[in-house]
């Protein structure tokens, strides 16, 4: 059967096509919500419910994308929704244990001494585990971005944002990475101001 | 930098080639003369070409993924009749019990300590709600469920087996079991029916579970609650252990005095009729079926912005070791909104905080109270305090 087929024979209730409909995509979004969540298990529970809330609602479906563009929109926006969630428990678990919880540590802006930039390898997997440190939405848009490959304008038609807020999102999510980088040594520090 | 603010940008979308002739022309002039910006533009590469060159994720075979998925597809009618099998759902009075047990725990473990049960029965409805719960058809001991593995199934898929007998347990806390294991509970669903509809059904719980069931396409709605059932759910808070839908045998909450503290908190849209016993009428149905598409978008609060400032308060106060000559004086912040000056003195040392409730358009579930701070001791700041519209935690965060 086609795509559409299987669309059309899914919404009626046959759970076989819409296995089908998932088995063609279910790749691309777990890969989208392993580089959003950052590990296994979250991806594969964040995308059985991207899933799940694809079949609630096929009916809603109105096929002006094609099925793979609406599935990964939802995951989209299911994965940035785990990590604020994720911020937001961590920074409540966090208050409670520390005494002075008014006053939250941020990152402490310790300036090493510049090392060089790691081996390549290395540094590879420093940038990558720093993605971790940044905002959901920073996240979000350089996994799009720079590990998902989508344009300026395929991740504005995606979040609903004007291409231009895509563009700065951007340039400030990689300022906040280096930032983090350099503070947490892997990065040199830049010259000094003149 | 200040040179490379206005850079910034130039310098991100040259790395992505999305520079004009004239944007790259100016840029490279820039570079040439300024090497803050010529160090940005070479980290940006560095970054880019880092997070280019990650392996590509290893998908899991499907069968761990997605078996999962169509066991739950498959447990559900098809979704034109997904809705008439939820409102029969809620006939039976079920749904609440069921639902109440799967989110509790999920609500306990993101806290990591038991909410109080009527926040949490609150906050149960905001979650996932009865959509994640295989909802049985109703064809009776002839459907025949496929054996899932337990270890198969996702953690907020699994669901908790009913009790063994028709009474109320309230102490019970509920082992994990496949949802097939508890098939053989099919076979009585008219007897256990009596038993279970006899008594009557907290209101709070149905009410904003209806408000939480549609689910949009991309809305946050998917999922609220992370948690394995198995490991969070406390006995004293878990009312009934039964969650199967099709288990006419699940017993129903019967410790009613913290369910009922709860229709306080919020108003319940479901009709009256269905608490009773009998089975609602079309009219009711069709009402019910309007009040939830109407409420469709809500989140049940349970926390006023005021009670949040108040929460925020005491919050602060519930820190300090002695606190004297408390002065608190409330007011209203430009756009109406509340907010209260805290001042006191400790020795020597003299405090001075303002709460003021922020409006937040795209947190639905948190209130924001902004806390200036000044003090002899440790000079001013701010912070933002998070209260839970729901459960009333509060947390605290840096102001970026």
């Amino acid at each position: 059967m086609t795509e559409q087929e299987l669309i059309h024979s899914a919404r009626k209730g046959d759970s076989m096509a819409f296995g089908e409909l998932m088995q063609a995509h279910q790749d691309k979004i777990y890969t989208l919500c392993y580089r959003m969540t950052g590990n296994a298990e979250d991806a594969a529970d964040l995308t059985q419910e991207v899933f799940l809330s694809a079949w609630r609602s096929l009916s809603r479906f109105q096929e002006q994308s094609s099925f793979g563009t609406w599935v990964y929109r939802m995951a989209t926006n299911a994965s940035i929704d785990f990590l604020r969630r994720e911020k937001r428990r961590q920074v409540l678990s966090m208050t409670m244990e520390e005494d002075s919880e008014e006053r939250q540590a941020q990152v402490p802006d310790e300036r090493y001494s510049p090392h060089r930039l790691l081996e390549q390898k290395e540094a590879r997997q420093a940038v990558a585990d720093a993605l971790a440190a940044l905002s959901p939405e920073h996240r979000q848009v350089l996994v799009l971005r720079e590990m998902e490959g989508l344009s300026y304008q395929e991740i504005g038609q995606l979040l609903d944002l004007e291409e231009g807020t895509v563009k700065s999102r951007i340039a400030r999510a990689r300022l906040a990475l280096r930032d983090f980088l350099i503070k947490s040594g892997n990065f040199s520090a830049p010259p000094p101001s003149k | 930098m200040p040179c490379c603010d206005e850079y910034v940008d130039l310098i991100s979308a040259a790395i992505d080639g999305a520079l004009s002739e004239e944007e790259t022309a100016r840029l490279e002039e820039h570079l040439a003369r300024c090497p803050e910006c010529r160090a940005l533009y070479e980290d940006f590469a560095a970054i880019h070409s880092a997070l280019g060159d990650v392996p590509p994720v290893a998908v899991p075979p499907a069968f761990a993924c997605m078996d999962q998925v169509m066991a739950a597809i498959d447990h559900q009618a098809d979704p034109r009749e997904a809705k008439t099998k939820y409102r029969r759902y809620w006939q039976r009075g079920m749904a609440a019990a069921a639902v109440l047990a799967v989110v509790l725990a999920g609500r306990a473990g993101f806290s990591g300590r038991q909410p109080p049960a009527q926040h949490s029965e609150t906050q149960v409805v905001t979650a996932r709600g009865a959509a994640d719960i295989p909802v049985l058809s109703e064809e009776g001991p002839e459907h025949k469920l496929p054996q899932l593995d337990e270890a198969q199934i996702a953690p907020q898929n699994r669901v908790a087996p009913p009790a063994e007998t028709g009474e109320v347990k309230q102490e019970e806390t509920p082992v994990v079991r496949s949802i097939a294991g508890d098939a053989p509970e099919l076979s009585q669903p008219q007897d256990r029916m009596a038993t279970a509809v006899s008594t009557p059904t907290p209101a709070p719980v149905q009410g904003p579970m209806l408000r939480s069931m549609p689910i949009p396409a991309g809305d946050s709605g998917i999922n609220e609650t992370e948690n394995t059932v198995a490991e969070t759910v406390d006995a004293d808070v878990m009312q009934t252990p039964a969650v199967q839908p099709f288990a006419a045998s699940l017993p129903l909450p019967s410790e009613t005095s913290e369910a009922t503290e709860a229709p306080e908190e919020e108003p319940s849209p479901v009709p009256n009729a269905f608490l009773t016993s009998s089975a609602p009428t079309e009219e009711e149905l069709e009402r019910e079926e309007a009040s939830r598409t109407d409420t469709a978008e809500e989140i049940p609060l349970s926390l006023t912005p005021q009670d949040a400032l108040e929460l925020a308060a005491e919050r602060v106060l519930a820190h300090r070791e002695t606190v004297e000559n408390l002065e608190r004086v409330d007011s209203e912040g430009e756009d109406g909104s509340p907010a209260c000056t805290l001042r006191w003195t400790e020795g020597e040392s003299q405090y001075n905080i303002l709460l003021q409730y922020c409006e937040q358009e795209d947190e639905p579930d948190v209130y924001y109270i902004d806390c200036t701070w000044e003090d002899s001791e440790d000079g001013a700041g701010a912070f933002l305090y998070l209260v839970e519209k729901t459960t009333g935690e509060v947390g605290a965060m840096d102001t970026d």
